[in-house]
């Protein structure tokens, strides 16, 4: 599954990429092949957003909310919220960077700008999480922030 | 609902019953039965008698809040508040405070009706040699002035003549109890305490007030007053061992209560000022152990013999903590403990904007403003001043570190508490909340006092072992 065009916004499309490179046939190539690697393991790197922004909210939910230290407060959600967007953006780079060695001029931007947006995506991820929390019977004793 | 009489003779009657309700507030456990506390000091103006009244109002209108379920009542609180009280007159359905009727502004001359003996009469003489010419001339409305013989003539005409003692032969049944709270070295409570004591094994009229099971307890001096040749006062306390002995004799073959508890200090530690008007004496100590006896009392079944009873402590200390006091007093510990971590809770709470229990149990800013949590907190102030008097009064009970809010584990002195600070227990208040899948209620208040309790006694139920 194909999912890069998800990241289109941010990140740009394949032609924006691969263009750059239309003078040299070989690294153009090279581009072309880069961006087919990339885009075949999209669906580990929409993953990695979809299943750790569900996570950290899950974990601030529930065990994290376990603990005293009055982790209920919106203080405590917002920071969750930051460490979303910046583990899963380092997770994200880390991935693409060992998965597809970015050999290219650039193409470390590139998958940077992806690992960006996919934090982006958490944090969206991990918004939607907190709202279904906050309005289901799920257990927690975090404050409901959402609760309608 | 079974009732115990609590009959509060004088000023340490009326402070042992401020303990007392303390201590109810606190979680102090009544056996199920309701205390009716009947004050009976003949001061009229005492201060401190007003605001035992006003306590005790505001500890009935909280607990009654905490069963309140519309129309309908709720099992009692488990912890703080569990056990109910009511005063005689509502127990007779009157309005009027039945209590009033102790005192008069009469003078003790003209109550005996010394105007009708002539001056050479023998009988005048006789009376001039049993009561000093101060005592003739007072008014009975400031009390009898440590004078137990004036207290002896008089006490024992108003209390037959008492609305509120016509209401306790009436409303008194089998199963209840009655209790008495005297100082022995005074004169309301030394004269007072024979008097009700005697007034209630003859009511042979009422088999259930005759064979009531009685408790008492008698409070030995336990502190002194400023010299009288300085302040101008009647009262002298050198004489207080002196009056406690001829008392003691006199207890000795004529008391009859099932449960007799004697509490008192070895020496006068502490030295107040010496004015009978006032008696702005702070809290102390005795009064909070003398306090206990109730809870004691109402434990036990009624014995074969007349029980004499006192309490030890562990190591003769100027400030008492669990160590000194040793574990037989780690019940009054634990409830003063709970009652101040509850009084941290109040003032922190209503702070929380974000604390779930806003949403879960609608404990939002409405309801910290509304007349129901307004009210527990004037009776929490009421308590910490209450706290702060007996931790500074001599001998101190000071068994709390109830300042350092951060380093909360040392709150009980001598012990390790789990709870680091505050967030533990706010913590356990969300648990117990979650936990509470009653859908039987929706009275916030009692809400709040239930898990406020829930949290602290999960901490210190350790001192329950």
């Amino acid at each position: 599954m194909k999912l890069l065009k998800l990241y289109n916004w941010f990140a740009g499309s394949k032609s924006d990429f691969i263009e750059s490179f239309r003078e040299n046939e070989k690294l153009y190539m090279q581009a072309k092949n880069f961006w087919d690697k990339l885009d075949n393991l999209s669906i580990f790197i929409f993953l990695i957003f979809i299943v750790l922004g569900i996570s950290i909210a899950a974990y601030y939910y529930k065990p994290y909310n376990d603990k005293p230290g009055r982790h209920y407060t919106l203080g405590h959600w917002v920071f969750f919220l930051f460490v979303t967007l910046i583990f899963v953006f380092v997770v994200t780079f880390g991935f693409e960077y060992f998965a597809v060695k970015p050999t290219i001029k650039g193409a470390t931007w590139l998958e940077a700008k992806i690992a960006i947006c996919n934090g982006l995506y958490a944090v969206v991820m991990y918004f939607f999480t907190s709202l279904a929390w906050c309005n289901s019977n799920l257990p927690t004793n975090a404050c409901r922030i959402f609760k309608k | 609902m079974k009732k115990v009489f609590v009959f509060c003779i004088g000023g340490t009657g009326i402070r042992v019953m401020k303990s007392i309700t303390m201590l109810m507030a606190s979680g102090m456990s009544t056996n199920g039965y309701t205390v009716v506390p009947i004050i009976l000091d003949p001061h009229m103006d005492l201060e401190e008698k007003k605001n035992l009244h006003s306590l005790i109002d505001l500890y009935e209108t909280i607990y009654k809040k905490t069963i309140d379920n519309g129309t309908s009542t709720l099992n009692p609180l488990e912890g703080f508040f569990n056990s109910e009280m009511q005063t005689i007159g509502e127990i007779n359905n009157q309005l009027n405070d039945t209590h009033q009727a102790v005192g008069s502004n009469e003078k003790f001359r003209s109550y005996i009706n010394m105007s009708n003996l002539d001056t050479k009469d023998i009988n005048n003489y006789f009376v001039e040699t049993l009561f000093s010419t101060k005592s003739l001339n007072n008014p009975l409305s400031v009390g009898f002035k440590g004078n137990p013989n004036v207290g002896t003539v008089v006490l024992g005409e108003m209390i037959e003549q008492a609305d509120w003692f016509k209401a306790f032969k009436i409303h008194c049944e089998k199963d209840d109890r009655v209790f008495i709270i005297s100082s022995i070295f005074g004169g309301t409570g030394a004269s007072g305490f024979p008097l009700i004591e005697k007034k209630i094994r003859n009511a042979s009229q009422q088999p259930a007030v005759k064979n009531v099971i009685m408790g008492a307890v008698t409070v030995l001096p336990y502190y002194g007053l400023k010299d009288p040749s300085t302040t101008g006062s009647d009262i002298d306390s050198t004489n207080f061992y002196t009056k406690t002995k001829a008392a003691l004799a006199y207890y000795d073959k004529n008391i009859k209560s099932d449960y007799l508890y004697y509490i008192g200090e070895k020496t006068l530690r502490q030295v107040y000022e010496n004015d009978e008007a006032k008696q702005e004496d702070t809290a102390n100590f005795i009064e909070l152990i003398a306090a206990s006896s109730l809870f004691d009392f109402l434990k036990r079944e009624k014995p074969a013999t007349q029980q004499f009873l006192s309490r030890a402590i562990e190591d003769d200390k100027e400030s008492m903590s669990i160590s000194s006091l040793g574990s037989g007093y780690n019940d009054i510990v634990k409830c003063v403990a709970d009652y101040m971590l509850l009084r941290h809770l109040i003032d922190d709470v209503p702070n929380e904007s974000f604390f779930p229990l806003v949403k879960n149990r609608g404990l939002n800013s409405a309801f910290y403003k509304d007349q129901p949590f307004q009210n527990l907190k004037k009776f929490t102030d009421i308590y910490f001043k209450w706290y702060h008097e007996l931790a500074t009064n001599k001998r101190a009970f000071a068994p709390l570190h109830y300042d350092d809010h951060k380093h909360m584990a040392g709150w009980i002195k001598h012990m390790e508490l789990d709870a680091k600070d505050d967030s533990y227990y706010l913590l356990e208040m969300i648990k117990a909340s979650n936990a509470y899948k009653d859908k039987v209620h929706s009275n916030k208040f009692r809400f709040f006092l239930q898990f406020a309790y829930d949290a602290i006694n999960y901490y210190t139920k350790k001192l329950e072992v």
